[in-house]
């Protein structure tokens, strides 16, 4: 069962509670000197994520009360009834965004962007071969083009190419 | 205004609008655009690459098309900023916050048109207030301290209530995330590594751009992706797209109060050594919400949101140059570069320079002049095709977005991890949208964070030794009374006309 | 590159750096790209000199040298960047030696070690450090400074706990009594120089070349060479290292030993003056490393090279590697003698 809107809210506000609270202990190891700063900052942040995170937990459990359920009533999904859905599209938008770093860090920012280019249009988009191969071509020659011959700044060569 | 200043400017003017000499100006602003239009390069390195190649050349022409690297550079990347979220380099990420809601709403015409009109007239403002600060040009420069920086910075972080959105607790938790995140890295002072977790990468603090492309262009793709919003605007063909950019250039005369606001602030920023170029901006644009009667369509398509940091962004030229002619202390990187080519060609900065060699001083102002202007039309001109790209179906624009924020995070210092930040930040940036926290105040306050630390620390140093009396400087006390004003002055005018509408 | 046709355009203005190929080019880099990295932002100190090189280095090597300024935590990140690449030569760069020394000595991080992480090419120029103060400070010289830091401790501004200016005050100070108090947090040249000018801070100990143009434009007064050779000052200045220096005469006048005042004062130099340094990274091949320190060095001494140097205002000072290599191990030696001092100073600063 996917966990509903409410209790996702209240878990990503716990979650910057919890970074705010690493933070807050991380900076007793430091020097009186480099934590002042820091310590006051956090000090505040920390109180306004613990309120919004109580704020959260009331809301949740207001809205399981009226709904049977802890479904958020505000929740725009629920208008369109697409959200199962958008949570696949959710982790599916990351997954093209990962793919993109883990192919540019690997293949470079020439190679690497053109075949992800290639792989989204037909994996995502699903275009034609031919459409898909017209435009990672384009892309990687417009990038050569770009950075050796008009500003001849190295572009990152990536991981596999052992060139950084 | 003195007569010598008067000739000088007449002769420099005569210098730059003279065959073969306007040559320079003129390609240098085109090298400037080519550059500054490509996401993670800017003006810095188009100088740095200037630099052999100018050696044999005379004074003149070196200053002419080094003026023009400095002015043409600063516009082009608010085009994608305002089209694709993508700001073509720090300085011009702020205007993404309302450039690109507008180009969602089709608007994308009358942004680029309001940006354009902004940074041109912005320039002048700050080249004419340079002009009025010659005769005491290093009373100016050196008239700012630690204290007043400080007090800036508090200011600045003090418009953030106004852009907080529905839940001032989210926005002002979200500013304090932005404080925090900034406080990764080494310590200023004692040089301790704070909350790198051990992490290389984080020892010397996240860097703006790849936050700013993870929170704003990777979250947005996300959110296309999930939303499935058919092109960028919402609109299938270019004759659907509303506004125009005359619409874009009259919105900038009729907020002409505020851009002038804004391109004082640009221009007394840009005379601060050593802080970030996005800073004027940043305080521009929550200057402008925080002033205007109506700032609920901040962050969601405002033109004033384009009109403020564009104006701050081209008008802090002028006022790096303050420092940089009166003393040889550079403004930011471009004036350093600039500063470095000065002394190769023996043109020493100072006293000497501002009574000795004025007209080569004005004829590097017409140049910088020329070159903001010239970008700034010849930025029109693209206008039509570039808003086109917001009606191009997201499947196959997405792409190039991808692509383009790939190029902007790595090549920006060179380091592949930024990517992986912006990735980071990217999924950040969704969640934050999705759950209703506000990303401006995060963004804002990360950006003055360093203004803030840096310049506290400095002010209670020499608070103790006894070297600055905080409250007796006139410009604290004038800072001091402007955030008392930021602070009070809108919950007592809201409270006013609530007043007011419930007596009718 | 379109850089090359607007030159030709630009009325016909073309560049003339009048450099001569050497007649031995380390043929395994010819045609290649090398990455020169910068451990400073593009217009300073570092990258200055760096641009002056690239034209001269591509030249003999017949390579194409791009430059990579990797500026964050104060070159530590440019440092890494090198000793991280393969060992081929097709990347080099510059690294100030005394200030990774010196992080070495104060940061609590892990930072390359110049000598054993590096292949050291060649010495480009050794670091001058000298003690400046503001044009409208008051103090005409040295003496006036220390004589005024005895009824008040005179204020020193620097740049944080891992710089090599930090290393070099507390033993400054110490050898020639000077009561001082810092403050910390001016982070960049200009910031420190600006606070001078301001009034806020009374002296600042920084590398010559680093603020050459204002003491050319008279904002900074040089009051103390610490490195000890005076050369390129503007006017005559007190040294503080040798027989007749500040440190030993104070030694004189405070009856204690002079001998050991001026060995003092002469491993301090050699801590600061460790020198920019062009690197590969370690363990390169020796074939290609002996190659690549003779182009140098031969391109570093050539009289075409000297000359551009001196139009741009650059002090060139070169050194062989094992020149280079064996003042930094003094460097070492000198730092261990003064680690009580330093990490009293640290303490102080972080309370």
């Amino acid at each position: 069962m996917k966990p509903a809107t409410g209790v996702v809210r209240t878990a990503f506000t716990l979650s910057m509670l919890l970074f705010c609270a690493w933070m807050l202990v991380d900076s007793f190891s430091l020097s009186r000197t480099a934590a002042l700063i820091p310590l006051a900052v956090i000090s505040g942040s920390l109180g306004l994520l613990a309120l919004q995170f109580l704020l959260d937990l009331i809301a949740s459990r207001k809205e399981a009360a009226l709904n049977g359920t802890d479904q958020d009533p505000h929740d725009p999904d629920l208008a369109t009834g697409a959200q199962p859905d958008r949570r696949i599209m959710f982790f599916r938008a990351v997954f093209w965004v990962s793919l993109l770093a883990f192919v540019v860090w690997g293949l470079g920012l020439v190679a690497g962007s053109a075949l992800f280019s290639l792989a989204f249009l037909r994996g995502h988009t699903r275009e034609s071969w031919a459409y898909c191969i017209v435009y990672a071509l384009g892309l990687a020659l417009t990038l050569s083009l770009l950075f050796f011959v008009l500003l001849n700044v190295p572009p990152y060569a990536g991981a596999v190419f052992h060139c950084q | 205004m003195d007569s010598a200043v008067l000739t000088a400017a007449y002769e420099g003017f005569a210098m730059v609008f003279s065959w073969p000499y306007i040559v320079y100006p003129l390609a240098g602003t085109l090298l400037a655009m080519i550059f500054s239009a490509s996401p993670g390069l800017n003006s810095s390195s188009l100088m740095a690459l200037a630099i052999p190649l100018t050696y044999p050349w005379e004074p003149l022409p070196v200053v002419l098309i080094f003026g023009a690297f400095l002015g043409g550079a600063t516009f082009m990347g608010s085009i994608t900023a305002i089209l694709f979220n993508i700001p073509g380099k720090a300085s011009n990420s702020v205007t993404l916050l309302d450039g690109y809601p507008l180009t969602q709403q089709g608007k994308a015409k009358t942004a680029i048109g309001a940006a354009a009109a902004a940074s041109a007239l912005g320039s002048t403002i700050g080249i004419i207030m340079l002009i009025v600060l010659i005769p005491f040009m290093r009373e100016a420069a050196i008239a700012l301290g630690p204290p007043e920086y400080l007090m800036l910075a508090i200011w600045g972080l003090t418009t953030l209530a106004a852009l907080c959105g529905n839940s001032m607790i989210k926005g002002l938790a979200a500013a304090g995330l932005g404080l925090q995140l900034a406080f990764i890295g080494y310590d200023p002072r004692t040089a301790e590594p704070r909350f790198a977790a051990g992490i290389d990468y984080l020892g010397d603090g996240l860097s703006l751009v790849p936050v700013l492309l993870g929170l704003f262009a990777l979250a947005e793709v996300i959110d296309l992706i999930v939303s499935k919003r058919i092109t960028l605007s919402g609109k299938r063909t270019a004759s659907e797209l509303h506004g125009s950019v005359s619409e874009g250039i009259r919105s900038v005369f009729s907020h002409f109060f505020l851009f002038l606001r804004s391109s004082a602030i640009g221009t007394v920023i840009g005379a601060i050594p050593g802080i970030g170029s996005s800073v004027a901006g940043f305080i521009a644009y929550g200057h402008a919400s925080q002033t205007a009667r109506d700032n609920a369509n901040f962050g969601h398509g405002d033109i004033r949101g384009v009109i403020a940091p564009e104006a701050a962004n081209d008008a802090k030229d002028g006022g790096a140059l303050i420092p940089t002619l009166a003393l040889g202390i550079p403004g930011g990187s471009g004036t350093a570069i600039f500063l470095g080519v000065m002394m190769l060609h023996g043109l020493v900065p100072g006293r000497e320079m501002l009574t000795g060699n004025l007209s080569l001083v004005f004829a590097l102002l017409w140049s910088l002049f020329l070159s903001n202007w010239l970008t700034s039309l010849l930025g029109l001109s693209l206008v039509s095709p570039m808003a086109r790209l917001s009606t191009i179906r997201t499947g196959r624009i997405l792409p190039l977005i991808l692509v383009l924020a790939a190029v902007g995070a790595i090549q920006y210092r060179g380091m592949v991890a930024d990517l992986l930040c912006a990735v980071v930040f990217g999924v950040l940036g969704f969640l934050m949208k999705r759950y209703g926290w506000p990303r401006i105040p995060l963004v804002i306050a990360f950006t003055l964070a360093p203004l803030f630390e840096y310049n506290l620390h400095l002010t209670l140093q020499l608070q103790e030794l006894g070297r600055i009396e905080f409250l007796s400087r006139p410009v604290v006390l004038i800072l001091l009374a402007l955030t008392g004003l930021n602070l009070a002055l809108p919950p007592f005018l809201g409270r006013l006309r609530a007043i007011r509408s419930v007596s009718r | 590159m379109g850089w090359i046709l607007l030159t030709v355009i630009l009325l016909g203005q073309g560049l003339s750096s009048g450099v001569t190929a050497s007649d031995s080019v380390c043929t395994e880099l010819q045609g290649e790209r090398i990455r020169w990295i910068v451990p400073s932002r593009a217009g300073g100190g570092y990258d200055r000199y760096s641009r002056l090189i690239q034209p001269f280095l591509e030249q003999r090597l017949k390579a194409n040298i791009v430059i990579d300024n990797r500026p964050e935590a104060g070159g530590i990140v440019g440092a890494m960047a090198i000793r991280d690449a393969g060992p081929d030569a097709r990347t080099l760069g510059v690294i100030n030696a005394s200030g990774l020394l010196a992080a070495a000595a104060t940061r609590q991080v892990q930072v390359p070690d110049p000598s054993r992480d590096f292949t050291v090419l060649a010495k480009v120029v050794s670091n001058r450090m000298f003690v400046f103060t503001g044009r409208d400070s008051g103090f005409e010289n040295i003496h006036d400074l220390v004589e005024h830091s005895t009824r008040n401790p005179v204020i020193a501004g620097i740049r944080d706990v891992g710089s090599a200016s930090f290393l070099a005050l507390p033993i400054t100070a110490s050898l020639i009594d000077l009561d001082f108090v810092t403050v910390t947090g001016y982070v960049g040249n200009t910031n420190r120089v600006l606070a001078l000018i301001r009034g806020e801070i009374d002296l600042i100990i920084q590398n010559f070349d680093s603020v050459r143009p204002y003491v050319d434009s008279g904002e900074l007064l040089p009051l103390l060479d610490v490195t000890g050779t005076g050369a390129g000052a503007a006017g005559p200045v007190t040294m503080l290292g040798g027989p007749s220096g500040l440190a030993a005469k104070t030694a004189m006048k405070n009856q204690r030993p002079v001998q050991e005042a001026v060995r003092k004062a002469a491993a301090l130099s050699a801590i600061v003056s460790a020198g920019r340094l062009v690197v590969a990274p370690g363990k390169l091949p020796q074939p290609l490393g002996d190659c690549l320190q003779a182009q140098l060095m031969s391109m570093l001494t050539s009289e075409e090279f000297l000359n551009a140097a001196s139009k741009a205002g650059l002090t060139i000072d070169a050194a062989d590697a094992e020149s280079a290599l064996s003042n930094l191990e003094a460097s070492r030696e000198s730092l261990a003698e003064f680690n009580r001092l330093v990490q009293k100073q640290i303490e102080q600063v972080r309370k």
